[in-house]
C-alpha cells in the first residue's frame, strides 16, 4: 500500500486525470493534507465529501465491508459505490483516519475502475477552531467544519461565547443529534482537530475543558469509543455511543443530561 | 377551531384523566379520579386512550399519547424524590425491557447514564427466556457465577449454547440473572445500596442474583409517581 503524501507525488495522477479533458468529479474522504486537497479540488468541476450521508441505500456498503462496521465507513463505501459520476477519490488512509480507512481504502482500490489515492495527513499545524468556540447552532458549527474543508466557511459574524456544554467527537453520521445542544456548546474532539485541520493531532483530540458538562460521542464500531469512555469516565461526562441513526432513547439520554445540567427543556 | 375539533376537544375535556409511562413492553398507569394504579401491556394502549385522557406521559411510546411529554430520566428523577426522602445519596436504577438507566445523587450532585443499545433489552429477553422454558423466578435459586451477558440478545446466545452443552436450563437461566444483576450493578458504578425500579422489581430470582449490595425494590410506578409530582398530584404519597 502506498500513501501519498506531498505534491510530488501527487502530480503524476494529476496530469492523468488532466489528460482525460472532461469535466472531473473528486470525492474524498476525511481531512487529506491541505495541499494536496487544494490541488485536487482545483482540477475538479465538482467535489463530493463521500464522508457525509448523501441519501444513498447504506446497506450497498455491505458487498464489500462487514456490516459491523462504523456509520461512517459504511458511508463512504456506498457513497464510493453509487455515486455514478466520480472520476477520482482521495481518501485519508493513515494515522490521521483508521485501520478501517485503510483497509476501505485497499478495497475500494480493487473495485473501482478509477484511480483511488490514499493519502495520510501528520500535520501538527493548528489553524484555530473559531467555528468550535462561536455561539452559532451546534448543527452549523459542524455544517461549517466539515464544508470548511472545500469552501470557506469563516465569514459572517462568528463570535467566541462562553461554554454551557461541551461536545466532544467527530461529525456525527446523523446530524440530527446536534439540535440537542444550546447554541453555546463548544466542539472538542476529532471535529476540533477537524477545524484546525490536524487529524492526527492526539493531543488536542484529548483536549477537553473540565469545567463544562461534556458529551463524548463515537460512532458504533470505531475505535474512538475506547477514548470517548476513558474521557467521558476521567472528566464525569456522558459517553454516547451511536450506529447510524439516533434514536428514541439516545436523544432521551443526552435531553436528560443537558436537564442534569441545567438546560431548560 | 371549526365544530368537529371542538367537539372533539369537549370530549377529550370530561374523559376520566390518566397518567401513562408507557414503555416498550408495558404502560404503567395511574388513574386521577381513582387514584388506581394499573400495568396493562403497551400493544392494548389504544384501547385505553380511547376512554380516557392523557394527562402527562412518559417512556417509548409517550409521544403520540399526551401534549405533556416528559423525560424518563427526569421522570424516574422526580419519582425517586418521592421515595427516597431522607437520604442525600442514593442510586436508583430503572431496569425497563429495552433499556436501563440510572441516576445517582450525591449530596445535591446528580450523575446519570442511560445503556440504550448494547447492554440493553435485557428485560425483555428476561420474560422471553422465562416463558420459553417455563422458568420459575420464585423458586430458582440464585447462581453461583454469572453468564457473560453483552446484550440480552447475545447473553441469549450464550444461554442456548449452555444448554446445547447439557447444563439444565434453570441454572442456565440463574447464570443469565446474575450476569444481568452483574451488569446492572456495574452500570450504576457499584453503589453500596442499589434502589430498583421497573418491572424486574417483581423477578425474586433477579433481586436475589446481586452480590455485596444492598438492593431496594421501589417497584413499578415510580415514573408514574414522579409524573403526579410534576403535574402537582402527588399529595396522596
Amino acid at each position: 500500500m502506498r500513501l501519498i503524501t506531498s505534491l510530488d507525488e501527487l502530480n503524476p495522477v494529476i496530469n492523468r486525470m488532466r489528460a482525460l479533458k472532461k469535466p472531473l468529479t473528486l470525492g474524498f474522504t476525511g481531512v487529506p493534507p491541505e495541499p494536496i486537497l487544494r490541488e485536487a479540488i482545483a482540477v475538479s468541476s465538482k467535489v463530493v465529501d463521500l464522508d457525509m450521508p448523501a441519501g444513498h441505500d447504506i446497506s450497498v456498503a455491505e458487498t464489500i465491508i462487514p456490516k459491523i462496521s462504523c456509520a461512517t465507513l459504511r458511508t463512504i463505501a456506498s457513497n464510493a459505490l453509487l455515486y455514478k459520476d466520480l472520476d477520482w477519490i482521495i481518501l485519508s488512509a493513515g494515522y490521521d483516519k483508521c485501520d478501517g480507512g485503510r483497509f476501505l481504502g485497499m478495497q475500494l482500490q480493487k473495485v473501482l475502475s478509477i484511480p483511488v489515492l490514499l493519502t495520510e495527513n501528520r500535520s501538527l499545524e493548528r489553524r484555530g477552531n473559531p467555528i468550535c468556540e462561536s455561539g452559532l447552532p451546534l448543527l452549523e458549527k459542524m455544517e461549517r467544519i466539515v464544508n470548511g474543508l472545500i469552501s470557506d466557511t469563516l465569514s459572517g459574524d462568528i463570535k467566541k461565547t462562553d461554554p454551557a456544554f461541551g461536545f466532544w467527537g467527530v461529525p456525527p453520521n446523523d446530524f440530527s443529534v446536534l439540535e440537542l445542544f444550546p447554541d453555546n456548546t463548544h466542539i472538542f474532539g476529532w471535529a476540533r482537530c477537524m477545524e484546525n485541520r490536524t487529524p492526527s493531532d492526539t493531543e488536542l483530540e484529548e483536549l477537553v475543558d473540565p469545567a463544562i458538562p461534556t458529551i463524548f460521542f463515537a460512532q458504533a464500531f470505531c475505535p474512538k469509543n475506547i477514548l470517548a469512555y476513558r474521557l467521558a469516565s476521567q472528566y464525569n461526562g456522558l459517553y454516547v455511543e451511536v450506529d447510524s441513526r439516533v434514536d428514541h432513547s439516545i436523544k432521551a439520554k443526552i435531553e436528560a443530561f443537558l436537564w442534569i445540567h441545567g438546560k431548560k427543556l | 377551531m371549526d365544530s368537529r375539533k371542538e367537539i372533539v376537544t369537549m370530549a377529550k375535556q370530561i374523559k376520566p384523566q390518566i397518567i401513562i409511562d408507557s414503555g416498550t413492553s408495558y404502560s404503567k398507569v395511574y388513574h386521577l379520579s381513582s387514584r388506581a394504579y394499573e400495568v396493562i401491556p403497551s400493544n392494548r394502549i389504544k384501547e385505553l386512550t380511547a376512554d380516557y385522557s392523557v394527562a402527562a406521559a412518559t417512556g417509548h411510546n409517550a409521544n403520540r399519547l399526551s401534549g405533556y411529554v416528559v423525560n424518563e430520566l427526569i421522570a424516574l428523577a422526580k419519582g425517586a424524590e418521592s421515595y427516597i426522602k431522607d437520604e442525600d445519596t442514593y442510586t436508583v436504577v430503572d431496569c425497563g425491557s429495552r433499556d436501563i438507566k440510572y441516576i445517582s445523587v450525591s449530596q445535591g450532585v446528580a450523575t446519570m447514564d442511560w445503556n440504550a443499545e448494547c447492554g440493553a433489552f435485557c428485560g425483555q429477553i428476561v420474560e422471553l427466556l422465562q416463558r420459553h422454558f417455563q422458568c420459575n423466578p420464585n423458586s430458582i435459586q440464585p447462581a453461583d457465577r454469572p453468564l457473560s451477558l453483552t446484550c440480552g440478545i447475545l447473553g441469549m446466545t450464550r444461554m442456548f449454547d449452555l444448554i446445547a452443552d447439557d447444563c439444565d436450563p434453570d441454572y442456565a437461566f440463574a447464570r443469565f440473572m446474575k450476569g444481568l444483576a452483574d451488569n446492572v450493578h456495574a452500570f450504576a458504578k457499584k453503589p453500596d445500596v442499589l434502589y430498583i425500579s421497573g418491572g424486574l422489581c417483581d423477578n425474586p430470582l433477579f433481586l436475589r442474583s446481586f452480590d455485596s449490595v444492598q438492593v431496594i425494590p421501589l417497584g413499578r410506578f415510580v415514573l408514574v409517581d414522579g409524573l403526579r409530582m410534576m403535574i402537582g398530584e402527588n399529595d396522596s404519597q
